[in-house]
């Protein structure tokens, strides 16, 4: 290979290097196939948070006009033990809100997430909700609450199969 | 007379001995940096997400759920009788910043302490983590704080929620442990 055409395949080779640079310098590794472990359980960290906030703000908000849908919410986001407690439990829920005209606008605080697998995790939740109805007079109260989950992973979704109050 | 000729450099401007020069440069350096990013986006530290830097790894979640639970109860917990003692405890865990304003704290508590004989208490009762990288982490605690004094007859229990953060340290003494930056109780 005469000089000239050494040159030429260092400065393809140049761009080539440079391309691939530019690429892990703006998309890191997600521009390398595949996914690694902690990638992946990074990933459920996230999915696990936001299926908690969203169960638990469902659980404790409480309009009375609406609780059949945010019953159904709820009852979206549940399995297993706690989602068959909860339905038994909807009636008399219903009945209390409608008697006691009860709003409840659910904060959720922060997540935290205290064990984890693939297919179940344990969640603690802090959130507050502010209530109003007829035993509060029309004022809004703050309740703090500390809640711990059980989640487990089905057909690709986190559901709370255990909501326990902590005391 | 005969006539002076300069070699020519062959092939132009690809052909330069300068630009040959140059372009190996930074062929190799470009080489050389991209082996050491690929090598760093693929391989982060075991059980670390290279996106977030989160720690997966169990052990190390479970160490740090561990340290959080034990410090957050120490810095919680006093007795009228053993006062300096456990602020030593608990202060020997805090990092500078945060132990100024522990001390501070609990100087405006020293004489109602000591003259009312008060004891706090604390017990984690469920903590789990909110955000943990290697060198800092985000811990929600779930503390009961049970508050007994000569001034009254039954105890007094708080649930509280508190965020701890936490920070490694890094001296001969402590390399490694967790230590806490701030503690805040959710209202």
């Amino acid at each position: 290979m005469n000089l000239r055409g050494f040159n030429l395949l260092l400065l393809l080779l140049g761009l080539a290097l440079g391309a691939t640079l530019a690429l892990l310098l703006t998309r890191g590794s997600e521009a390398l196939p595949g996914e690694t472990e902690a990638e992946r359980r990074g990933q459920q960290y996230v999915e696990v948070s936001r299926a908690a906030t969203a169960e638990v703000q469902a659980f404790l908000g409480i309009h009375h006009d609406t609780v059949d849908e945010q019953a159904q919410t709820v009852l979206d986001g549940a399995t297993g033990d706690f989602k068959e407690q909860y339905a038994d439990e909807l009636d008399s829920l219903k009945q209390s809100a409608e008697d006691q005209q009860s709003t409840a606008v659910a904060t959720v605080l922060e997540v935290g997430i205290s064990d984890i697998d693939s297919t179940t995790a344990k969640v603690l939740v802090a959130a507050n909700t502010e209530v109003t109805s007829r035993s509060t007079d029309g004022e809004v109260r703050t309740v703090p609450w500390r809640i711990q989950l059980d989640m487990v992973k089905e057909g690709g979704r986190w559901l709370t199969s255990g909501l326990e109050f902590v005391g | 007379m005969s006539e002076m000729t300069t070699p020519k450099a062959p092939g132009g401007v690809l052909g330069s001995t300068w630009l040959a020069a140059l372009l190996t440069a930074v062929v190799v350096g470009l080489g050389v940096f991209t082996v050491f990013t690929g090598y760093d986006a693929l391989t982060p530290p075991q059980g670390v997400t290279s996106e977030t830097g989160q720690v997966t790894d169990d052990d190390a979640r479970a160490g740090l759920l561990v340290a959080a639970a034990d410090l957050s109860q120490r810095v919680l917990t006093y007795h009228h009788d053993t006062f300096d003692q456990d602020l030593e405890v608990a202060g020997a865990r805090l990092t500078p910043d945060f132990r100024e304003e522990y001390d501070s704290a609990m100087e405006q508590v020293r004489a109602n302490t000591q003259k009312n004989k008060i004891s706090q208490e604390a017990t984690a009762v469920s903590s789990a983590i909110i955000s943990a990288t290697t060198d800092e982490a985000q811990v929600l605690v779930f503390v009961n704080q049970e508050t007994s004094s000569a001034r009254t007859k039954a105890n007094q229990l708080v649930r509280n929620r508190l965020v701890v953060d936490l920070v490694r340290l890094d001296g001969q003494a402590t390399d490694g442990q967790w230590a806490i930056a701030g503690v805040n109780v959710l209202g």
